[in-house]
């Protein structure tokens, strides 16, 4: 009787397989090797990051992905791949926005990790910590913000995005960082357009799931470009990819954790971006070629031309066309006057695209939102300056 | 603790209405389910006076209750259309026959003309026969091609400017969302588009398709036809749509449970697109070589489908004999 031979790694023909990438059969080291490679590849090729010295800007919030990128980044920078030992001459800095001040709120399981022998002993990149109420000129204001927001829908977590994409932007302009490093995979950037456009964010089709997209900030016209070197790669192998690099694993706490019964019993506790997040995954599972499906439609897609690019103070994107009344306001009287007593009296209801209308939409205070009360100085001097 | 219509503030609320999670009394539903209908069709100039106008019905809460509101607004507004039912019978036992039972009571209701255009007749299968042919794997797509081209011919038969459909808000929404995931690009742009069929490409014109129901919600649907009384057939199709669809189905009813806006969210998120660049390959409209309708190849895709089926029931009739 003939012994089935012992499958082999696909790309060495010596190890025993572990994982499966794209339908081959490989093992731990060309895994890594892999994952090492598409990196690379990814930032010269697909972000352009071509030139010495070139300045990164990493962002990272402590998960899984971002994790990942940082320790990607460091082995580059320091020519600690497993494999190919070649040095990419770049000069990473990473940025962690520290959330402990709205998480302390409104998650009680919330404990504060600490990043720092994982940034400075294990990775070696220089980093920069910053409060994300720090950009308030009072700290509480953004708190009662985040409570007058409604709980379901992520219009918290929109909302606290926003404001760190705000400080972000205004630190890696400051600090001369054109390039800014984020770092979903593939699967998380699909997850992320579809729980967008569910939003009604449907111009974030041209560059939500780009490699390098270019954006310009409105107020002195720095050009910026947002790199997403992760694109090629799946939640399994960033998981895989953590467990044999690191043994990091930092604990992910979701703001909205601590819910009311309420929203607990909504699909995946009323968060849009975890429903989302829930439906890829699932697909993902049982149609392998979902995640690069959907990013390759994205990739081709065109967008209608729009009369003008004006953008959105609060999410910096342009504000898109509404093309019928019903998008925005039903014929039943309930929501009529309410949208025509804020577009009369508050100053900035005109300039709030259609997506950050719908997650201030059922906040309370609705008046103050509209007029900026409180918010950063730096959110208020856009709004002031965008037609 | 009573609690008050948030519309009018005078009736007592009957419900939440699901497109905006707000209180309403019955009345104030009624009236904003036809305005918005009404307002749909005025500012997508959908009709105009002296059209013909056939109503796909089949029988389902969608099409009965579209035969009732465009009745009342064709009234109410003086559009001035001439509205006929336009039914198919797919020849699905237990199915198709039992609701089109429904058709004719709308029939003798609305005091309309009917035309029913059989599969049997029109291509000489009916879904049971390709059913029993194919099994249950792809079905869908056959009864989906069969039926499309089955309404053009009734409505050519009619001699109609247009077709009006029931799909609805939710509908157009899954159907954004399929394309995406099936990584139909040519198709995105059109999942939410109101009136389908009249850019006349080449020269060649088709008839243009309409859906009044574009802004509309299911649950909203199902409420009027419900509290107006309206009789439908409500069973799910023999053979069930396949496991893709569903995941989409049900994503939808998870996201409205979460937030009311999200599928007209997502028509919104549609509207955005535009038509793929000339860099891509877009297939160009034609005449079929044997059927003479519309296709985007030579010869088009229910042709394609009945070639296979014939074939098949050719190769069983030899084995037969043998």
């Amino acid at each position: 009787m003939q012994q089935k031979e012992p499958k082999l790694c696909k790309k060495c023909k010596t190890n025993k397989p572990s994982i499966i990438i794209q339908k081959d059969p490989v093992c731990q080291e060309c895994f890594i090797g892999y994952v090492e490679h598409m990196f690379k590849m990814s930032l010269r090729l697909k972000c352009n990051i071509t030139q010495k010295n070139e300045k990164l800007l990493i962002c990272f919030s402590g998960g899984q992905n971002s994790t990942a990128l940082v320790k990607m980044t460091s082995d580059v920078v320091y020519s600690t791949c497993a494999h190919n030992k070649s040095k990419m001459f770049i000069q990473a800095h990473v940025l962690y926005i520290n959330e402990s001040f709205i998480m302390k709120e409104f998650i009680q399981e919330y404990q504060p990790q600490d990043y720092i022998p994982f940034l400075t002993n294990e990775c070696k990149l220089p980093f920069q910590t910053i409060d994300i109420q720090s950009i308030y000129p009072d700290p509480y204001v953004l708190l009662q913000q985040l409570h007058n927001l409604s709980e379901f829908g992520s219009s918290r977590e929109d909302f606290v995005r926003l404001i760190k994409l705000h400080i972000i932007y205004d630190y890696a302009i400051k600090n001369g960082f054109q390039n800014i490093c984020f770092g979903q995979n593939g699967q998380r950037l699909a997850a992320d357009l579809f729980s967008q456009l569910s939003k009604g964010r449907g111009l974030s089709l041209q560059s939500a799931t780009k490699y390098n997209y270019s954006f310009v900030y409105p107020i002195n016209q720095n050009k910026l470009q947002i790199l997403h070197p992760l694109k090629d790669l799946l939640n399994k192998d960033i998981l895989y990819y953590l467990r044999l690099k690191s043994n990091i694993n930092f604990p992910n706490f979701i703001l909205g954790q601590h819910l009311s019964h309420a929203v607990k019993n909504k699909p995946a506790n009323g968060n849009i971006d975890h429903l989302l997040e829930q439906f890829i995954d699932k697909l993902q599972e049982g149609f392998p070629s979902t995640t690069f499906t959907v990013l390759s439609s994205a990739d081709k897609i065109t967008l209608k031309p729009l009369l003008q690019q004006n953008y959105c103070p609060l999410c910096l994107e342009i504000r898109d066309q509404v093309y019928n009344r019903l998008e925005v306001e039903t014929l039943d009287n309930s929501n009529q006057q309410l949208i025509n007593h804020l577009r009369n009296n508050t100053k900035y209801y005109n300039k709030i695209c259609f997506t950050c209308n719908r997650m201030l939409q059922s906040a309370r205070e609705l008046e103050k939102f509209y007029n900026l009360q409180g918010f950063p100085p730096l959110i208020i001097q856009l709004a002031d300056l965008i037609q | 603790m009573v609690k008050y219509c948030q519309s009018c503030n005078i009736q007592k609320a009957f419900m939440m209405r699901p497109k905006t999670g707000n209180l309403i009394c019955q009345n104030c539903f009624f009236q904003a389910f036809e305005d918005e209908i009404h307002h749909t069709i005025i500012s997508n100039q959908m009709f105009k006076p002296g059209e013909k106008i056939a109503i796909a019905a089949s029988g389902g809460k969608d099409s009965t209750v579209l035969v009732h509101v465009i009745t009342l607004l064709n009234k109410k507004y003086n559009y001035g259309l001439n509205l006929y039912l336009l039914s198919i019978d797919e020849g699905i036992k237990g199915y198709r026959d039992d609701s089109l039972e429904t058709v004719k009571q709308n029939q003798i209701t609305y005091e309309l003309d009917l035309k029913i255009l059989s599969y049997k007749e029109l291509f000489n299968w009916s879904m049971d026969e390709v059913v029993a042919q194919i099994g249950l794997n792809n079905n869908c797509t056959y009864c989906g091609v069969f039926r499309r081209q089955a309404l053009d011919r009734g409505a050519i038969q009619l001699g109609v400017d247009k077709i009006i459909t029931g799909h609805n808000a939710d509908d157009m929404a899954e159907t954004f969302l399929m394309n995406l995931l099936r990584g139909d690009i040519f198709r995105l742009p059109k999942s939410t588009a109101i009136i389908t069929g009249d850019d006349g490409d080449n020269g060649i014109a088709t008839l243009p398709r309409c859906k009044p129901f574009k802004y509309t919600y299911e649950k909203e649907i199902v409420m009027y036809a419900h509290y107006k009384k309206l009789i439908y057939f409500s069973t799910e199709c023999t053979y069930s749509p396949n496991a893709f669809r569903g995941h989409v189905r049900e994503l939808i009813k998870n996201l409205e449970a979460i937030r009311p806006s999200a599928v007209i969210d997502l028509i919104h998120s549609c509207e955005q697109l535009d038509a793929p660049n000339q860099n891509q390959k877009i297939p160009q409209k034609q005449l079929c070589q044997k059927c003479n309708l519309l296709s985007s190849n030579k010869i088009c895709k229910a042709c394609t489908l009945l070639e296979s089926l014939n074939q098949g029931r050719a190769k069983q009739i030899l084995q037969i004999q043998e």
